[in-house]
C-alpha cells in the first residue's frame, strides 16, 4: 500500500510537472506540444499574460435606444463576471452575440440593436476607435 | 539501508500521516460551491447551451462534443440534475468521493458537450482536484454530513491535502513562468490591463479611479504579480516564511477578484488551497487572530 500510494504521488506530479512545461518551455522552445490525455494537462496555467491593446465593449438597445450591458441579454447568471462571461462568450464564438440576439427578441415587432464599440486602449481608452453593430428583429423578410 | 530508507521517507512525509482535516473540508466547500456557481446557470438554463440548435463550442472532449447532440433531452435534463446533485454533496460532505465522481464525470460532459458559458482557466485545476478526490476520497472528517453520521475524525489523511495543493501551487507558479516568458515585467501588461474601459474585465471602481492606470502604480503591480506567483508557491512550502507568504498569497488573489471580473470557481479554489500548506501551530495561530479580530468588532 505504501509502495503503491508513494508511486501514485511521484505519478502525479511528474505529470503535473510535465503538464505545465508542455504548454511553456515545450510550445515555445520545441514548437509543439505533447497530448498528456489527461484533461488538467490539456492547457497551459495562463492568466493575463498577454493583453490585447484593442478590446470590444458590447451594449445593446431595444427601441428605445438605452444601452444596456450586454449580459443582461443572456438570463444565465454569472455571479460577480457577467460582462466578462458575456465579453469570452462573444470571443469564443463569432455567432454568438446574432445567437444572443434573436433568442433575447420579445416579440415580432422587438428589435435589438447590440452595439461594438472598439477601444485601443494605449491610444485613447475613453473614445471608441471604431464601433460596429448587430441588429436582429422577428420581421418576416 | 536505512539512509535511503529515512530520506525517503522524509521526502514522502507531506503525503504520509495525518493532518487537522479542517483546511480540506475547507477546502472541500469552497471547491464544490465554487463549482456550483459555475456550472448550475449552465445547468438550469439547459436549453440555451444545450438544446437543439444550441450554438456550441468545442474546447475539452471532442469526442462527447460530437456525440453528446444524440441525448435525448430528457436524458439531458436527468443528467443535469444528477450533475448539480453530486455538486451539492460535495458541499455538504456527503461521500465526497462518490460526489467528485459524479460531478467530475457530468461537469466535464457538459463542459466538453459545450464550453461556452463554462471555459475558463479555473477549469485546469478543477478538473486536477476533481480526479484527486475521486481517488483519493476524504474531506469529510467535520463539518460533513458523512461526520453527523457519526464518521467524525478531527484529523485526516494528508494524501489528498497536500495533492491539491501541489496542484494549485504548481498553476500559480507556472501562470508565473508563462508571464516572465510573454515578457513581464518589463512589458508593462498591467498597464494594459488597468487601462480597459468600463464593460471588458476590469471592475467598475478601478477604471474609476485614475491613479491606478498610471505606469508607476502599474509598473510596481507588474512585479508584485510576478514576485508572488513565483514567490509564494515556493516560500508556503518553507515553514519559517509560510505565514508571511500565506497573507501576501491572500491579499494577492482577493486582489484579483476585487479588481477584475474572474469567475468565483477561480477565487475559491485559488484562495482556499493554501490553507493546506499550515501545519497545526499555524493553524492555531490563524484561529487567534480570527477570533480576536470578531472579538474586537464585536
Amino acid at each position: 500500500m505504501k509502495r503503491l500510494r508513494r508511486g501514485f504521488v511521484v505519478a502525479w506530479i511528474v505529470l503535473g510537472v510535465a503538464g505545465a512545461l508542455d504548454h511553456t518551455i515545450a510550445e515555445r522552445y520545441l514548437g509543439g506540444t505533447v497530448n498528456l490525455v489527461l484533461p488538467h494537462l490539456q492547457y497551459g496555467y495562463v492568466m493575463f499574460n498577454n493583453n490585447p491593446t484593442r478590446v470590444p465593449v458590447f451594449t445593446y438597445a431595444r427601441a428605445d435606444g438605452e444601452r444596456h450591458p450586454l449580459s443582461d441579454l443572456d438570463p444565465r447568471p454569472a455571479p460577480g463576471y457577467a460582462t466578462a462571461r458575456a465579453a469570452v462568450d462573444a470571443t469564443l464564438a463569432s455567432s454568438y452575440l446574432r445567437d444572443l440576439c434573436n433568442r433575447a427578441l420579445r416579440s415580432r415587432d422587438d428589435e435589438i440593436t447590440i452595439y461594438i464599440d472598439g477601444y485601443d486602449v494605449l491610444v485613447d481608452n475613453e473614445h471608441p476607435a471604431i464601433s460596429s453593430t448587430v441588429r436582429c428583429n422577428a420581421k418576416p423578410r | 539501508m536505512p539512509n535511503l530508507d529515512n530520506r525517503l521517507d522524509n521526502w514522502f512525509r507531506a503525503f504520509e500521516g495525518e493532518r487537522n482535516a479542517y483546511p480540506v473540508v475547507i477546502v472541500r466547500i469552497a471547491f464544490f460551491t465554487g463549482l456550483l456557481l459555475h456550472f448550475a446557470p449552465s445547468l438550469l438554463w439547459l436549453d440555451i447551451g444545450y438544446g437543439h440548435g444550441a450554438l456550441r463550442v468545442d474546447s475539452w472532449n471532442h469526442w462527447l462534443f460530437s456525440h453528446m447532440w444524440k441525448v435525448s433531452p430528457a436524458v439531458l435534463r436527468a443528467l443535469s440534475i444528477v450533475t448539480l446533485l453530486g455538486i451539492v454533496a460535495g458541499i455538504i460532505g456527503l461521500r465526497p468521493r462518490i460526489a467528485a465522481i459524479v460531478a467530475g464525470l457530468g461537469c466535464y460532459a457538459f463542459a466538453s458537450f459545450n464550453a461556452i458559458h463554462l471555459q475558463t482557466l479555473a477549469l485546469i485545476p478543477a478538473w486536477a482536484m476533481l480526479l484527486l478526490w475521486s481517488i483519493c476520497g476524504g474531506g469529510s472528517g467535520v463539518l460533513s454530513i458523512d461526520a453527523r453520521l457519526g464518521n467524525r475524525r478531527e484529523r485526516e489523511p494528508s494524501l489528498l491535502g497536500s495533492l491539491v495543493l501541489f496542484q494549485v501551487l504548481l498553476a500559480v507558479f507556472f501562470s508565473g513562468v508563462e508571464k516572465l516568458l510573454a515578457g513581464w515585467p518589463l512589458s508593462n501588461e498591467m498597464g494594459i490591463l488597468l487601462a480597459y474601459p468600463n464593460g471588458v474585465i476590469v471592475r467598475d471602481w478601478v477604471v474609476a479611479l485614475p491613479f491606478l492606470h498610471g505606469p508607476v502604480v502599474s509598473n510596481a503591480l507588474s512585479w508584485f504579480t510576478l514576485a508572488v506567483e513565483l514567490g509564494t508557491p515556493i516560500l508556503l512550502l518553507v515553514r519559517r516564511t509560510r505565514m508571511v507568504a500565506f497573507v501576501v498569497y491572500e491579499l494577492f488573489f482577493f486582489g484579483i477578484i476585487a479588481t477584475l471580473q474572474v469567475p468565483p470557481l477561480f477565487y475559491f479554489i485559488f484562495a482556499s488551497a493554501p490553507l493546506l500548506a499550515l501545519d497545526d501551530d499555524q493553524l492555531a495561530t490563524l484561529r487567534r487572530v480570527v477570533s480576536l479580530r470578531r472579538r474586537a468588532r464585536g
